[in-house]
């Protein structure tokens, strides 16, 4: 006998479902409906959300305009962005496998190590920070802050690596080890596939962490056509001539919402994707 | 698969020479001498922990060796990865790559050797067939039966034609019949594939008796007897041998040797005569006699030794009678299925004095005397 679905029950799931998409969309739609403001009303108090007296795209041609232009700083974001998602990946997925499969002298110390400069405070190292990257001349430059970036994303990443690592049935490694495979061809062919969902996640924490930084790159670059986007958006908001510009704000953190939305639609699946299934018994 | 040894080389295919393996302060294999001849299919069994898997995994390369050196194909190996020793294994968790097809899976191992993709083609089509598991090509290992994934593991070390195939327990996760049924496929490939030396480790001793041409017996890192199978079931060389192979395992009364060459008096006195050359008198020994060499004393013979039928188990083709007897102790008797004492009746067994197995005070089979 088919169970019928209660259709109380399912229409409070449906009602709760779209409430809770509801109030996460709101502040999305907010931040771009108040984007499309003419100036004059983008500093009225912010109710309604929507644009009252037309709808113009002036504010994303203010931003445009600002500093060295919109898309060098996007570029600069990216930059910073990218390698750092690159770098903690490679480092991670390295030092993981390390962490899970070897045996070396004080391993649980340093891995201990590691995990602990987590409870270190970052701002309680930015004076250290400034001096190191001065002396080493990579302050007030990208290449500089991905280092920060990376610095500080390698710890979860590492922890979130060895435990992807931990999971996987050593006698699948050791198979193709007997198969004919070298250690780095187990690693790349073998092993890598099965910690995708491990290194998606550890990729998504470093893209929004290095994508949203603020305080490192307010400190260490001091160039202004070197600013990331959210020290633009921090320089666009007051404004050319004092007063604040809040619609340029808002069309600023509309663009970079964007890249942070197309990632999670594009691997969101990874996350819940449990691959090893089926592999040992 | 890299750089193949030379098969041709005289001598044996593997050569064990006082292999030993320690984990810290804990020794686990002391110093194993064997040498397995090309083609052979031998099997090591031995109780849990006995370091079978641990022999095997040095062999296979995944394990380092503490001391000695291990030849394969005339190479020493010793310090050779795993990925050149030209071998394949067969896990007992199969080990499959989850993330590859079934046919890719089998094709790993050719791939990595830079097989041309026709060749490789060919064999995983070869093993396929020969595993029938040619309709699961294109499956993820997930979507198989337990036994289908066995056979998946068994055809990717069949595709890459190694000179020398491991299996570690492989048949322990399967359900009975299926044990059954894959057993026999083994003996076939290894019948199909009569240049390939197989070593295979079990603690079931059915595996070990069907499959073998020779079986090692291993207890606690060392070999205890190596032989065909039916000369450790015949001749085991020690009491441990003698309870490992054999089920019901062999019964074992303690006794001492008598005045006359071959003879043994029992606790309560009673004299046996034996083959065996027990020397002087009054020392220890232990009489050994396997439950299928009883039968019941008919009048015709002396019995050996009589008691009272504690347990029945009817088998259908055999029954088992566990008989406390009246020397003290208690004995199982493997009898046709068509005997059946009621319990508590009494019952005298006989058996032919070629049957009994005697044991010395160390332990060890004493050998047959001279007339
Ligand atoms: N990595 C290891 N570290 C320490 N001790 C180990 C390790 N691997 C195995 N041992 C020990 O070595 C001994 C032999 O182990 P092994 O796995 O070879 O036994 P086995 O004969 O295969 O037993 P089983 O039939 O249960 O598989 C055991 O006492 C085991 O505890
Ligand atoms: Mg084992």
């Amino acid at each position: 006998m088919a169970r019928r679905p209660n259709p109380v029950a399912a229409s409070s799931y449906h009602l709760a479902g779209i409430t809770l998409s509801l109030a996460f969309l709101a502040p999305l739609a907010w931040a771009f409906l108040s984007s499309l403001k003419p100036a004059a009303e983008a500093r009225q108090p912010p109710l309604p959300p929507w644009p009252t007296t037309g709808v113009t795209v002036e504010n994303y041609i203010t931003l445009d305009g600002y500093g060295a232009g919109f898309w060098s700083h996007a570029s600069n974001s990216l930059i910073v962005t990218l390698s750092t998602v690159v770098l903690t990946v490679i480092i991670s997925v390295l030092a993981g496998y390390g962490f899970s499969r070897f045996r070396f002298p004080f391993k649980g110390v340093f891995f201990i190590m590691i995990l602990s400069t987590i409870m270190i405070p970052f701002q309680s190292i930015l004076t250290p920070l400034f001096l190191i990257l001065s002396k080493a001349g990579l302050q007030n430059s990208l290449a500089g802050l991905v280092m920060i970036y990376v610095t500080l994303q390698l710890p979860f990443s590492i922890f979130m690596m060895r435990n992807a690592f931990d999971a996987v049935p050593i006698e699948i490694e050791e198979a193709a080890r007997v198969d004919g495979a070298s250690v780095l061809t187990v690693l790349i062919r073998v092993m890598m596939p099965l910690v995708a969902p491990g290194i998606i996640t550890v990729a998504i924490f470093a893209f929004l962490a290095a994508w949203n930084e603020f305080l490192a790159a307010l400190i260490f670059l001091t160039d202004q056509d070197k600013y990331t986007l959210p020290v633009l958006i921090v320089a666009v908001r007051s404004g050319r001539y004092g007063s604040i510009d809040w619609g340029s704000v808002q069309a600023g953190v509309t663009v970079m919402m964007i890249p942070c939305v197309i990632l999670f639609l594009l691997l969101q699946r990874y996350y819940v994707r449990g691959l090893t299934a089926g592999a040992v018994k | 698969m890299t750089a193949p040894p030379t098969p041709q080389m005289p001598g044996p295919m593997i050569d064990l020479r006082a292999v030993r393996k320690s984990f810290g302060a804990l020794d686990v294999v002391h110093g194993i001498d064997l040498a397995i001849n090309k083609g052979e299919f031998v099997v090591f069994v031995g109780p849990s922990g006995c370091g079978k898997s641990t022999l095997l995994r040095m062999i296979a390369g995944l394990e380092d060796v503490s001391d000695g050196e291990i030849w394969i194909g005339g190479r020493d190996v010793t310090d050779l990865d795993p990925s050149r020793r030209g071998i394949a294994m067969v896990f007992q968790s199969y080990a499959l790559y989850p993330h590859m097809s079934v046919k890719d899976n089998l094709g790993f191992g050719l791939k990595l050797a830079r097989t041309p993709a026709d060749e490789r083609d060919t064999r995983i089509n070869r093993a396929a067939r020969m595993l029938q598991i040619d309709g699961l090509l294109d499956r993820l290992p997930r979507a198989l039966s337990g036994g289908q994934r066995q056979r998946v593991a068994i055809g990717r070390a069949i595709t890459r034609d190694p000179l020398l195939f491991l299996f570690d327990e492989p048949l322990s996760n399967l359900d009975a019949a299926l044990r059954v049924a894959t057993r026999v496929e083994i003996a076939r490939l290894h019948e199909s594939l009569p240049d390939t030396t197989m070593i295979y480790v079990t603690h079931d001793q059915t595996e070990a008796m069907t499959l073998a041409d020779r079986i090692v017996v291993l207890r606690s890192g060392r070999i205890e007897q190596i032989g065909a199978p039916m000369d450790l079931y015949e001749r085991p060389a020690n009491l441990f041998v003698a309870g490992f192979i054999g089920s019901p395992a062999m019964n074992i009364l303690p006794a001492r040797t008598g005045p006359e060459q071959g003879s043994l008096v029992l606790a309560d006195g009673t004299t046996v005569i034996t083959d065996a050359a027990t020397g002087g008198p009054g020392q220890d020994a232990s009489l050994g006699i396997r439950p299928e060499d009883f039968h019941v004393a008919d009048g015709t013979v002396p019995p050996l030794l009589s008691g009272r039928v504690e347990l029945v188990e009817r088998l259908g083709e055999v029954t088992l009678v566990h008989v406390g007897l009246d020397v003290g102790g208690t004995v199982i008797a493997k009898l046709p299925g068509t005997v059946a004492p009621g319990r508590g009746e009494r019952l005298a067994l006989a058996a032919r004095p070629g049957k009994l197995h005697v044991f010395g005070s160390d332990q060890r089979a004493l050998p047959p005397a001279r007339r």
